[in-house]
């Protein structure tokens, strides 16, 4: 008993009155600014760049026929991707998040499984299989196979998050079902569909191995091209493809988003019975499923079994290459996260907008394709610190600019699940703001990072154009070396990297596609 | 036993001023409820006084410390004040017992987060997720959490908002014996008028970030300072009348007036008549008003009659009725008024 008492006067803590500080709050604004200007210097960089080739360059490179060409197969195939995607990613989750689709969960992760597959993986497979296969067509749909589930994660997420109430009172008042799609579901989703559609249009300009084997020329191929004979024409032609990408990140910001993603909905919505249209359902998705997984699988099995005739790599530089993917991959997704959680908290506390602007600056990145970050940072090292060039450092850098965004939404969606409520609370228990970090905010925040984290990890793991650009010489990733067979038309050499990429891709994207779904049970706190 | 004591406190967010000059004191060991309408800077005087907030002047202290005076504050980690925010807020990655003992040195958080449970009525739900609780459990749990660290002091934040109404009172009534029980002094911000006349041994109104009355619940029921406090608690008539000395002539006729050492009024006067100062007749009856029912809210044991005067400037009123008593919307009464009543100078 006496033992009881002497700890309870210990927990009495001291009271000192401290001079206030300028507070944390504030140096985690400060710290987010010089976040954010680290993310746009490649922007500058690229101004200088284009600057110091001179204007006669740029003249010279842009006003000839051959630009006005590119930017036509840019735009015409970016918007045909980008509508296909949609109209796929919308269906599809509907099918999942509002019928009774007989293993649901299962089509889940299999329907989010396609960007675990690296596109020019994708076209490799099908120039390999039908060499006929060139041009728009093939381009169209290839891209479009690899990047719908970028709708439909979000439209699944929106589909889940609106109420349900909404389209049921929508019918007490008379509307049909296909007229409360279009009048009431639709706008409630809106928001997500143009996130999506925006995420596939970026993806698709800065696109570089799928093109080059499906022989389309776009702004990014020409890009890499002239990288390769005369930096100067790269850096003028990356202008008006960094012009372009901004252009669509714009749309992104010019549709108001006035969904109440804020409500939390009172309960389940109910599923659509399928009745006779179950077959006809399951069968278009395992079609779709079919034609971006099994397919592109299907054919690098074969190209391995084939070749056992021939020749298969040396499972020492399988073994390397897949070492270097594997190290320069989570250094990279670990760099995106630790730089993405101070500006994801930066609105943490105080929101005002200042800070809303600060964060949205950072998605900019989205708009800047892997070849020119890598061109800006080639030209940062070579012209401002040459001891940096042909290291692995910069690769990692690269990868942690161009995927920064994709970590930032995952660990923005947890920070609106940690209220700075629960901050107080724990500090008024007596505990020091560290500790209430530790303890508190960043468990809450841990599934975000660890979503965010996998997403970054599998956008790097796949990612081409970059790799190709800043791998330090002699140093062979999965990418860079399926690249480099592939290209010499050694399929069968070719197989067992692009096998290798999707055995690593595979998990976090299972890992990802489950987080999205589980997305419902997470804890809805009401807004302060 | 800590007193709390705040001393003209201002603060603004920005351009808006929240809080003016707001004085209060909360006796050590007895419950203050803060009642105002949403708005009205209460939940900010909590927050100041937890130290989630810095005072823009000033000053507070509790149990004759300095907390804050404008300049410099004591953080709050290191206040010792207990806060049961508004819907709970338990840490939704830790257990019961890990929100309880969250403030706990390591060693003694299994047996006080059994020992508090007991206090609360918890017992045996240690190992639940906040999730997989009612809202009225969670609200238990969060001050049993608020109650670990010893508090000199708990702050609740309109801590039974969102439960139903039964289990708000039953709720009310368990906190307000634990912190009795206990000594603690409490602060208590409501809405609900009748949640802050039930629990607290003072209450303090608070409007447009300012105290306008703060007395014991009954003599601020009985007695208030001004009509605007009248108003703020429980339901009032406020009638026209003409005063001459100790009585005063209104639409419901003769009414005593309480003079309450105010001094002596004559003129014009508002004059305060609660509801169950109001008697209905069924007859005739003189010195009674004529009047219509216009509405009947019924309780069960009595009932609240809206009624409107027929004479002259056709006023309604409230009157408290027996529940027993038969009467239909529309029907004709006659209404007298019992004093003493309060008065103010037009």
């Amino acid at each position: 008993m006496a033992k009881l008492s002497t700890a309870d006067v210990a927990v009495a803590p001291p009271r000192a009155l401290r001079r206030r500080r300028a507070g944390r709050s504030c140096a985690v604004a400060v710290l987010g600014v010089c976040i954010a200007a680290f993310l746009l210097s490649p922007l500058a960089l690229l101004a200088i760049d284009a600057h110091s080739a001179g204007w006669r360059e740029i003249h010279h490179v842009l006003l000839r026929s051959r630009s006005y060409l590119l930017l036509r197969h840019t735009i015409v195939l970016t918007l045909l991707v980008a509508a296909l995607a949609a109209v796929l990613g919308v269906a599809t989750a509907w099918c999942t998040e509002r019928t009774r689709l007989p293993a649901r969960r299962v089509w889940t992760v299999l329907l989010v499984l396609p960007i675990a597959i690296p596109d020019d993986v994708v076209g490799y497979a099908w120039h390999s299989t039908f060499p006929g296969m060139s041009g728009l067509a093939a381009a169209t749909l290839v891209m479009t196979l690899g990047t719908y589930p970028l709708v439909y994660l979000p439209v699944a997420a929106a589909l889940r998050r609106s109420d349900p109430a909404m389209q049921d009172t929508a019918h007490s008042l008379g509307v049909g079902r296909m007229r409360t799609f279009a009048r009431v579901t639709l706008p409630l989703i809106r928001t997500a569909v143009m996130g999506g559609c925006v995420l596939v249009a970026l993806t698709t300009i800065s696109e570089y191995g799928t093109f080059e084997i499906v022989r389309y020329q776009t702004f990014t191929t020409e890009v890499f091209t002239e990288f390769q004979f005369n930096s100067r024409a790269a850096a003028a032609l990356s202008v008006p493809l960094v012009c372009l990408a901004l252009l669509v990140l714009a749309v992104d910001g010019i549709v108001p988003s006035r969904a109440a993603t804020r409500l939390a909905p009172s309960r389940a919505a109910v599923r659509a019975r399928l009745g006779r249209l179950v077959a006809p359902t399951v069968g278009a998705l395992s079609a779709l499923v079919g034609l971006a997984i099994g397919f592109p699988l299907a054919i690098v099995l074969y190209w391995m079994v084939q070749s056992q005739h021939t020749t298969l790599p040396a499972a020492a530089t399988l073994g390397q290459a897949t070492w270097n993917s594997l190290i320069y991959s989570v250094l990279g997704a670990s760099a995106a996260v630790v730089l993405a959680l101070p500006v994801a908290l930066v609105s943490f506390r105080r929101v005002t907008h200042p800070r809303r602007m600060l964060q949205n600056s950072t998605y900019i990145p989205l708009a800047l394709p892997g070849v020119v970050i890598a061109l800006s940072l080639v030209f940062f090292a070579t012209r401002y610190a040459y001891g940096l060039y042909q290291t692995s450092f910069l690769l990692i850098v690269a990868y942690a600019i161009m995927h920064f965004p994709l970590a930032l939404v995952c660990i923005r969606a947890s920070v609106a699940q940690a209220p700075a409520r629960l901050a107080d609370v724990g500090q008024s228990l007596g505990r020091g703001s560290t500790s209430v970090f530790v303890r508190v905010t960043l468990p809450l925040l841990a599934p975000g990072l660890l979503a965010g984290f996998c997403l970054v990890f599998l956008f790097a793991v796949t990612e081409l154009t970059a790799t190709l650009l800043l791998a330090p010489i002699g140093v062979q990733t999965l990418a860079t070396q399926f690249w480099a067979y592939q290209s010499e038309v050694a399929y069968g050499a070719a197989a067992p990297y692009a096998l290798l990429i999707i055995v690593l891709a595979a998990l976090p994207a299972a890992v990802l596609a489950l987080w999205f779904d589980r997305g419902r049970f997470q804890p809805q706190l009401a807004p302060q | 036993m800590s007193t709390i004591e705040l001393c003209s406190v201002c603060k603004s967010f920005g351009a808006v001023r929240v809080l003016s000059d707001v004085g209060l004191t909360v006796a050590g060991g007895s419950i203050t409820a803060v009642l105002g309408a949403s708005g009205s800077g209460k939940t900010t005087m909590l927050r100041l006084i937890a130290g989630f907030e810095q005072l823009d002047r000033g000053t507070i202290a509790i149990g004759g410390q300095l907390l804050d005076d404008g300049q410099r504050s004591v953080r709050p980690q290191q206040r010792g004040v207990g806060y049961v925010p508004q819907d709970g807020a338990l840490f939704p990655h830790l257990t019961v017992a890990g929100n309880v003992g969250f403030g706990l040195a390591r060693g003694q958080r299994v047996e006080k987060a059994r020992e508090l449970l007991g206090l609360v009525g918890l017992e045996g739900l240690e190992h639940r997720y906040p999730h997989e609780l009612s809202g009225g459990q969670q609200q238990r749990v969060a001050l049993a959490r608020a109650l670990a660290i010893e508090p000199s002091v708990v702050l609740l934040d309109e801590p039974f908002s969102s439960l139903d109404a039964s289990l708000r009172a039953e709720l009310g009534r368990d906190v307000a014996t634990i912190l009795r029980a206990r000594a603690t002094t409490a602060v208590l911000v409501t809405h609900d008028q009748s949640e802050a006349l039930a629990l607290a041994d003072e209450i303090a109104v608070l409007k447009d970030g300012r105290v306008l009355a703060r007395d014991s619940p009954r003599s601020l029921y009985r007695d208030p300072p001004d009509l605007l406090a009248a108003g703020a608690i429980g339901e009032a008539n406020i009638l026209a009348a003409e005063a001459r000395g100790e009585r005063a002539s209104c639409a419901l006729g003769e009414v005593a007036l309480s003079t309450n050492g105010r001094g002596l009024l004559v003129g014009t006067v508002r004059l305060l008549l609660r509801p169950e100062q109001l008697t209905l007749h069924l007859e005739l009856t003189s010195g009674a008003a004529r009047a219509r029912v216009l509405e009947l809210r019924y309780h069960g044991h009595d009932a609240l009659a809206r009624l409107m005067l027929e004479h002259p400037d056709r006023e309604t009123v409230l009157a408290r009725v027996p529940g027993e008593m038969a009467l239909e919307r529309g029907q004709e009464v006659w209404v007298s008024a019992g004093g003493p009543a309060q008065a103010w100078a037009k």
